[in-house]
């Protein structure tokens, strides 16, 4: 099949940032496959829908911690499936749905709790970023606030959410 | 937790907060912070994981059902 032209020229930046990428992909846990990582992430693509492609080279870079988040999610449920099938887990997979249904909605109300106690702006804040996908650049110029006040209010809120996952997991 | 685990965790969710812009366009320096030891990679994937954890709970709000969005439009 011949290649259409947004596939092509993303090929031809590979090829081009391809140092930089194997660099990256390396040092994001591929280390020495990741020759054979960015071979598998291009099949990926190629394989994928025809889009346009305003930037490239950030859409390669994303594309691969994309990749790389793909791996180790596959990892850790394979050797969770390991682990409960040797029966050393405790097989949530085994629990009632309506159990699971319940802890989840639980860790709901303690993520919600937790970013309203940061104040209202915050809250607003972390979810445009990170619900909504919009741009610390862009929820700058929305609330009238600098981007240095953005990061910090972002930064409280993952402080806050890290900690709270913690505190979840360990109880 | 060492003085030192703690300011790397923070430095790797700064990492993982920046990542989460759709605008991060700064991938040779976060190559380079990872390059610096494998506990930056190992800090980095659990701020990653935590951050994930969070907007995957919040995209659930409008599905629980008992619990509804109360953050004003």
């Amino acid at each position: 099949m011949e290649p259409q032209a947004g596939t092509s020229g993303l090929h031809a930046t590979l090829l081009n940032e391809r140092g930089r990428l194997l660099r990256f992909l390396a040092a994001r846990g591929a280390t020495h496959d990741a020759e054979d990582v960015l071979h598998d992430l291009w099949q990926k693509i190629a394989a994928g829908p025809e889009r346009p492609v305003a930037d490239p080279v950030s859409y390669l870079f994303r594309a691969a911690e994309n990749h790389m988040r793909d791996i180790r999610r596959a990892t850790i449920s394979r050797e969770k499936r390991q682990f409960d099938w040797q029966g050393l887990g405790d097989a949530p997979e085994d629990e009632p749905a309506g159990e699971r249904i319940l802890i989840a909605r639980e860790q709901l109300q303690h993520v919600q709790a937790a970013l309203a106690s940061l104040g209202s702006r915050v809250d607003h804040v972390f979810r445009r970023y990170r619900l909504d996908g919009v741009g610390q650049a862009e929820i700058a110029s929305e609330l009238g606030m600098s981007l240095s006040s953005v990061e910090k209010d972002l930064q409280k809120a993952y402080r806050t959410l890290a900690e709270l996952r913690i505190k979840l997991n360990t109880e | 937790m060492t003085t030192h685990q703690s300011e790397l965790n923070e430095a790797a969710r700064l990492w993982a907060m920046r990542v989460a812009d759709p605008a991060f366009d700064d991938w040779d320096e976060l190559t380079r912070w990872l390059e610096i030891s494998p506990a930056h990679l190992a800090a980095y994937e659990a701020a990653v994981e935590s951050d994930e954890w969070a907007a995957a709970m919040l995209a659930e709000e409008d599905t629980a059902k008992e619990n509804p969005r109360q953050r004003r439009p």
